[in-house]
């Protein structure tokens, strides 16, 4: 096992959180943080064991040179705007997109595309059928919505440009 | 771990996900026969590899800061008569409350019924979306490092709250769209719904 910064700040978190959650409620209510993680857990195997099996086949299916070509640092606006829209036709959880979006940042996608990918999974058309609609009806979602189509490019653009500092430093 | 109990909850979902897999590994073989198909596999393991000590840290994390927030504190900083502040308090309480739709659309929606305004409600929804810290530290940064989803957030840090402002413009525009009678319609989830009958609709909202 491989001990980088992501596992050491998430190690840290939790420590943290286990603390003031002691500090809160002690052991009993730790306790129910753990039993909370475990029903989590519990719920979603089984998706992400899914999720992370399509994430390699399609990895071995779209060939690294094509995804660079579409999504790579050089495919520049063009990257970025296919990324953010893809989010329309996405309709799962983050268990099935985030193992996908980390095999097509593992194949050579951009750090803008993958940016823009993530923010455009908030355009998933599903979501505002299935969900949003019903709930609040038709004229707040679709004014979320109609804002919401300009955010991902531009948090791509701007996210990557953020990336490439933390890169250089 | 209860399989058999998680078996039983198969839902179409599930159904629907495992129907993909098999489709992309049958793809798979059909391109390359068994090698390729095998090859697929290999590269899921790897991922699984690198994830699944930080996924069961994410997840174990997000336990502890349901517990450390509880979403009634914010219900009452979203409440009628937050006014302009509503956005940004919307934009920023929504890093702690996040959930499964069916979960938090009832809980927005009761929000919105209550009086709470068309911006801040419009912020929270995006916030949740983008800026979720459940999201960021169960899913985002197990799968990618650290580096790409900050990046992501710092950015949506910022554009939230402009969202919230943008489509509550917007949204005065649509005012010729009909809406329709929500919750005639669409029955909210059992332990929402007492809630909700005791509250003005969406609707009724638009209507004013």
């Amino acid at each position: 096992m491989k001990i980088d910064i992501t596992l050491l700040i998430l190690a840290t978190l939790l420590a943290s959180a286990i603390i003031a959650v002691f500090w809160r409620g002690r052991w009993q209510l730790v306790l129910a943080g753990f039993k909370q993680a475990k029903r989590t857990f519990a719920s979603i195997w089984y998706r992400i064991l899914l999720g992370v099996i399509l994430g390699g086949m399609i990895q071995v299916l779209l060939p690294s040179s094509v995804i660079a070509h579409w999504l790579g640092p050089a495919s520049g606006l063009k990257g970025v705007l296919i990324a953010s829209y893809v989010g329309l036709f996405l309709a799962s959880g983050p268990y099935v997109t985030m193992p996908i979006i980390a095999a097509i940042y593992q194949a050579g996608a951009g750090s803008s595309a993958i940016i823009a990918l993530m923010a455009g999974n908030m355009l998933q058309v599903q979501g505002l059928i299935t969900f949003h609609i019903p709930f609040l009806g038709p004229r707040l979602p679709v004014a979320r919505f109609i804002i919401c189509l300009f955010v991902p490019p531009l948090a791509g653009i701007a996210g990557g440009a953020i990336f490439q500092l933390f890169a250089a430093n | 771990m209860n399989i058999r109990k998680s078996i039983k909850g198969v839902d179409k979902a599930l159904i629907a996900l495992a129907a993909v897999v098999l489709l992309a590994a049958i793809a798979a073989w059909w391109k390359g026969g068994w090698p390729l198909a095998k090859e697929g596999l290999v590269q899921a393991g790897k991922s699984g590899e690198t994830i699944w000590l930080r996924l069961l840290l994410g997840i174990t994390l997000s336990g502890m800061v349901q517990l450390l927030i509880p979403r009634s504190t914010i219900t009452r900083w979203l409440g009628p008569d937050s006014g302009f502040k509503g956005i940004v308090i919307g934009s920023y309480s929504a890093i702690v409350m996040s959930g499964p739709p069916y979960v938090m659309l009832p809980l927005i929606a009761s929000l919105y019924g209550s009086g709470a305004g068309v911006g801040p409600i419009i912020a929270l929804l995006t916030g949740e979306a983008l800026l979720g810290l459940q999201n960021l530290i169960t899913w985002q940064i197990p799968f990618l490092g650290v580096g790409i989803p900050l990046s992501k957030y710092a950015v949506a840090l910022v554009v939230t709250p402009f969202v919230g402002l943008a489509g509550a413009a917007v949204f005065k525009l649509l005012t010729k769209l009909p809406d329709m009678p929500v919750r005639d319609r669409f029955a909210s989830p059992p332990k929402q719904q007492a809630a909700d009958s005791k509250e003005p609709t969406a609707l009724s909202k638009d209507k004013k």
